[in-house]
């Protein structure tokens, strides 16, 4: 059997093709009304509306400001300092996080209740705290020493060598690892029993079954949540300007505390947070395409197919819808 | 030193309370393909991967081509074998399972390479050429990039053969390699196995395929509970069964 779009002449085996009137969907067209007006009410609040400040008609959303800001020196800069910080924390997270998933994952109850407790002490207690715990970290050692356990020192340096992005970095690292640690630990617990079986029967070792056969495939399991977690620290990064570390959010608020243009200003923050994160987005896709292979056999319809498909609107060259390989 | 490739004295094994093995007595000679057939339950697949130490022997002893499994004698103690010679012994054993378990991440070519380049460190172009030989042992030449997905069932199971067969081994193990087939895909992994056993490979099969066994087999075991019911030629065991057990589970499959 098949079904095919109305008017069109019998295909080549000679079927005729299904006429039918498809069935119609007036609550899509109303609620895509619906959002279009709201659509335009955001844009003309956002582009084209004013608002009485001090006697004077302005815009209300200053974008001058906010263009005359959001190329300068310090803004860029405190950019810079929010990647810097946020990639060295995701990638210290992500090495801790498959160390303690593995950990936890151990046959040693040692190895594994170490790993529990690691994440039942960082999981449990607000990122905030850490970070000024680490800043603080001073008070409790003003010399560290490297040296014999409960013996002699070799080497002693001073505390003050933790520097505020150094103190932000290690909390936010350490609080990633714990995330990170249970991501990974679903993603290895999802590959097939029998994956690993089929690896030992040829002879690889458990170091490198995990490495080769295991991991690859927990891959696809872990990388949009990673993906998540990585967009999250992006911003939970902004927390490093209580600890005084001159990221994005705290070089726009060096700015507004002279100039007391807060809004544009902590929009210029919020669309370089945009930015970034869009571009993140994009590489996860990558990443997932990547880790995907051999999973799909056909990569999921991308946002324009579905629009299209929605809609209704055929193709410039049709193909017979619907009637691609079904289930094994 | 005999020609035994399996020597099995009264091998035990239990799964906390639940005795699967009761002291199993088997003998695979090189060169020999034994089938091991009987009942969901009985212990076929348990002895199969006690073979190769995917389980561990809790009571008797088991050797294949003369070394103990999973243990090392000296002094008359037994000590524990580490991770690394459990490997390398378990290299020289090739194992085909039920359900492929092929890598969905690798293509068939690079399925094949796996164990020669990981294990036996070949170098990667020796290894994908032998690998694409392999292949077309299994007739399979013009599947070598194609993900498992893509394959039938009976390919994929074939691919597996084939992965089994790069580590060169002198043993086989296959735990029920058709079970989980379509009846027309059956046909060609019993060609391969078949093609196998004129080559002289030493096979071990769990099977529910009685004309396999009763055509390739040199030995049939049929087990039930745990133990070793009889064993014998395919004709004498399948045909002219002399214990109940047997002739009851062979009315069934038949």
């Amino acid at each position: 059997m098949s079904i095919g779009p109305p008017d069109e002449d019998p295909g080549p085996s000679g079927a005729v093709p299904v006429r039918a009137v498809p069935v119609r969907h007036p609550g899509r067209w109303a609620s895509a009304a619906v959002l279009v007006v709201l659509g335009a009410m955001l844009v003309h609040t956002l582009g084209f509306s004013t608002v009485l400040r001090g006697g004077k008609r302005v815009p209300r959303f200053e974008w001058g400001v906010v263009g005359q800001y959001l190329t300068t020196g310090p803004v860029l800069r405190g950019l810079l300092v929010t990647l810097e910080l946020s990639v060295l924390a995701m990638v210290v997270g992500i090495i801790l996080g498959v160390l303690l998933a593995v950990m936890r994952l151990s046959p040693n109850p040692l190895m594994a209740g170490t790993s529990w407790l690691y994440l039942w002490f960082f999981r449990g207690t607000p990122v905030l705290v850490q970070l000024l715990f680490w800043y603080n970290l001073s008070y409790l050692y003003p010399t560290f020493t490297v040296g014999v356990p409960f013996g002699p020192g070799f080497v002693h340096f001073s505390a003050n060598s933790i520097t505020p992005f150094l103190a932000a970095a290690l909390g936010l690292s350490l609080n990633e690892g714990a995330y990170m640690a249970e991501i990974v630990r679903a993603g290895i617990l999802s590959v097939d029993e029998g994956q690993a079986e089929a690896a030992s029967s040829l002879g690889m070792t458990r170091g490198a079954t995990l490495r080769r056969i295991v991991l690859p495939q927990a891959m696809r399991v872990i990388i949009p949540p990673t993906g998540n977690e990585t967009i999250s620290m992006l911003k939970t990064s902004s927390l490093a300007s209580v600890i005084t570390v001159g990221e994005l959010l705290l070089a726009v608020q060096n700015v507004y505390s002279r100039t007391y243009q807060t809004i544009p200003l902590l929009m210029v923050a919020s669309l370089w947070y945009l930015a970034v994160t869009s571009v993140f987005t994009v590489g996860q896709t990558f990443l997932e395409r990547y880790f995907g292979r051999g999973s799909t056999r056909e990569p999921p319809p991308g946002f324009w197919t579905r629009l299209r498909r929605n809609l209704a609107i055929r193709p410039r060259n049709p193909t017979v819808a619907g009637a691609g390989p079904t289930g094994s | 030193m005999t020609d035994a490739m399996v020597q099995a004295e009264q091998v035990g094994k239990r799964f906390g309370r639940l005795e699967v093995l009761r002291g199993i007595d088997l003998t695979v000679r090189t060169g020999e393909v034994l089938c091991l057939i009987g009942p969901s339950g009985s212990g076929k697949s348990t002895f199969l991967r006690c073979v190769n130490h995917l389980e561990k022997v809790d009571s008797g002893r088991l050797s294949v081509a003369g070394e103990l499994v999973g243990y090392r004698e000296s002094g008359g103690k037994l000590y524990e074998l580490r991770d690394r010679e459990v490997c390398r012994k378990r290299a020289e054993i090739g194992m085909v399972f039920q359900r492929f378990n092929l890598f969905p991440h690798m293509t068939a070519v690079d399925n094949v390479m796996t164990g020669p380049l990981r294990v036996r460190h070949e170098s990667p172009t020796t290894a994908r050429e032998r690998a694409g030989g392999l292949l077309a042992r299994v007739g399979l030449a013009d599947k070598a990039d194609a993900y498992p997905n893509q394959l039938s069932g009976g390919q994929q199971q074939r691919v597996a053969i084939a992965r089994a067969l790069a580590m060169s081994p002198k043993l086989m193990l296959f735990d029920e390699p058709t079970s989980a087939l379509d009846p027309e895909l059956v046909g060609d992994v019993l060609d391969v196995m078949r093609g196998l056993a004129d080559d002289g490979m030493t096979m071990i099969v769990v099977t529910h395929e009685m004309g396999f066994a009763r055509e390739v087999a040199d030995t049939v075991v049929f087990m039930d509970s745990g133990l070793v019911v009889e064993s014998g030629p395919p004709d004498a065991v399948l045909t002219h069964p002399s214990h109940e057990r047997t002739r009851a589970f062979l009315s069934k499959v038949l």
